[in-house]
């Protein structure tokens, strides 16, 4: 069931992403949906939900964008290792805090991608123009990725309950 | 035996180095996605199409029934238009006719005998750093990997990836695109390649060769992707280095790949029948 929420809710980012957001001008630049997601995982849910869900998230980008596939798996692996061990010295239930981190990690999917660009060559001869990019990214998520969070939050506590509910009946204890 | 922060470290290790043993074998975009590409693509591709038709339902309705103010200034400015148009078409007609007769007279073979397949923009790329399309056309329509897509102001891309009813298109202006292309006037060769500033560079056009701004790029025909004569865009830019044997050369596309929506892809000609031959 919630395999099935998750890639709901990424196949649901990316239809947004590839649809909606590119013909909202302002958004043009606008960051990764699926990094909150991941960054959400990392934090408040356990490792079994969070493994399947960056192999999904990962999959599909790698399956839909012009990159090689595997790129954007790598990326979220990282994110979600490095969120996992921030989670350890970081108070992240805190929003602000939360919101902090999750800019952060924006920031730094877009500087891994950009090393890999570089790396291949791909930034061409205008690198400023990516940094700019990058820049429009961080602050879309710095606005935006509360929102994200809360809906995300209200979500999984719904499935969770639904989950107890069903589980309390089976057991007969409802 | 082994302390915990070892096996951390030797665990990072084999991590890096198989991210590193993968992103090596798949290197080149479109390429080793082990068959899974297709599935997402499937899965995400209809429902693409659905909110980007609702989209454009609802942005037809508003163009057509609440702009009706704005109508009665902008016809004037059509009619007019059309009238220059009327003349210009005059004009093409007339030229496209001698050019007839012309070839007729060279026996000129037309040099692409393939036909085109019409398709639909269904979905960007989900990445802000790639530039690629998916459009509602794939295998059981017949198109394939590797084939070009056009629009009558010039070159889209190519197909990188396809599955049974949608495919991907890799546009020019993605860093991973490149066309063996010519301009127009003077022959001068080169590579256009994609740009992270939707521009795309003429690279490798020697110094020696002469280009100026406004000039016409064309494809050449010479990669085998892309027939020749395709128009690409006009020479926005040009910087000659005190050094080096090549020109940088910047060209601004005709195609405004923000608003596209329906493309054509080429199919390539037939295989020439040597049944015959003796």
């Amino acid at each position: 069931m919630i395999f099935c929420l998750y890639l709901f809710i990424c196949l649901s980012a990316i239809v947004v992403q590839t649809t909606l957001i590119p013909d909202i001008r302002l958004m043009g630049g606008c960051y990764d949906l699926l990094a909150p997601i991941v960054i959400h995982v990392g934090i408040f849910r356990p490792f079994r939900e969070g493994i399947p869900l960056i192999l999904i998230s990962g999959w599909i980008m790698d399956s839909l964008s012009g990159g090689p596939f595997g790129l954007y798996l790598t990326v979220y692996v990282w994110l979600y290792i490095l969120v996992r061990y921030l989670r350890q010295f970081l108070h992240v239930h805190n929003m602000i805090l939360l919101t902090l981190v999750a800019t952060a990690a924006v920031g730094l999917e877009g500087l891994i991608l950009m090393g890999i660009f570089a790396s291949r060559a791909e930034l061409g001869q205008t690198p400023g123009l990516a940094i700019n990019g990058l820049i429009i990214q961080i602050a879309w998520a710095f606005f935006t990725m509360p929102f994200i969070f809360l809906a995300l939050a209200r979500i999984l506590k719904k499935l969770d309950r639904w989950r107890m509910t069903v589980s309390a009946d089976k057991n007969g204890l409802g | 035996m082994f302390s915990r922060k070892m096996v951390v470290i030797v665990g990072v290790v084999v991590l890096i180095v198989v991210n590193i043993i993968i992103l090596t074998v798949n290197s080149e975009p479109g390429e080793s996605s082990f068959g899974l590409g297709g599935v997402a693509m499937t899965l995400s591709a209809p429902f693409q199409e659905g909110v980007i038709r609702t989209t454009r339902f609802v942005k037809n309705i508003w163009q057509h029934y609440f702009l009706l103010v704005s109508t009665s200034i902008e016809n004037d400015l059509l009619r007019q238009q059309l009238n220059l148009a009327r003349q210009q078409q005059t004009l093409y007609e007339e030229t496209y006719r001698s050019n007839a007769r012309l070839r007729e007279m060279l026996n000129f073979r037309e040099s692409w005998g393939g036909s085109m397949v019409a398709a639909e923009v269904v979905g960007k790329d989900p990445s802000p750093w790639y530039q690629t399309v998916i459009i509602n056309k794939g295998q059981h329509d017949g198109v394939a990997k590797g084939m070009p897509v056009v629009v009558p102001e010039g070159i889209v891309g190519v197909v990188i990836d396809t599955t049974g009813s949608y495919s991907k298109v890799l546009m020019i202006i993605d860093p991973n695109c490149a066309v063996d292309a010519q301009v127009q006037r003077t022959r001068a060769r080169g590579v256009i390649k994609g740009d992270p500033s939707a521009r795309c560079l003429f690279k490798y056009v020697l110094r020696k060769q002469e280009v100026r701004l406004g000039d016409t790029v064309v494809s050449s025909g010479i990669d085998g992707v892309f027939p020749k004569g395709l128009r690409i865009g006009r020479v926005s830019e040009i910087v000659k280095l005190s050094s080096g044997i090549f020109q940088e050369v910047s060209v601004t596309p005709f195609v405004n790949f923000e608003t596209i929506e329906e493309v054509l892809v080429i199919a390539p000609p037939p295989a020439p029948d040597f049944s015959e031959m003796p």
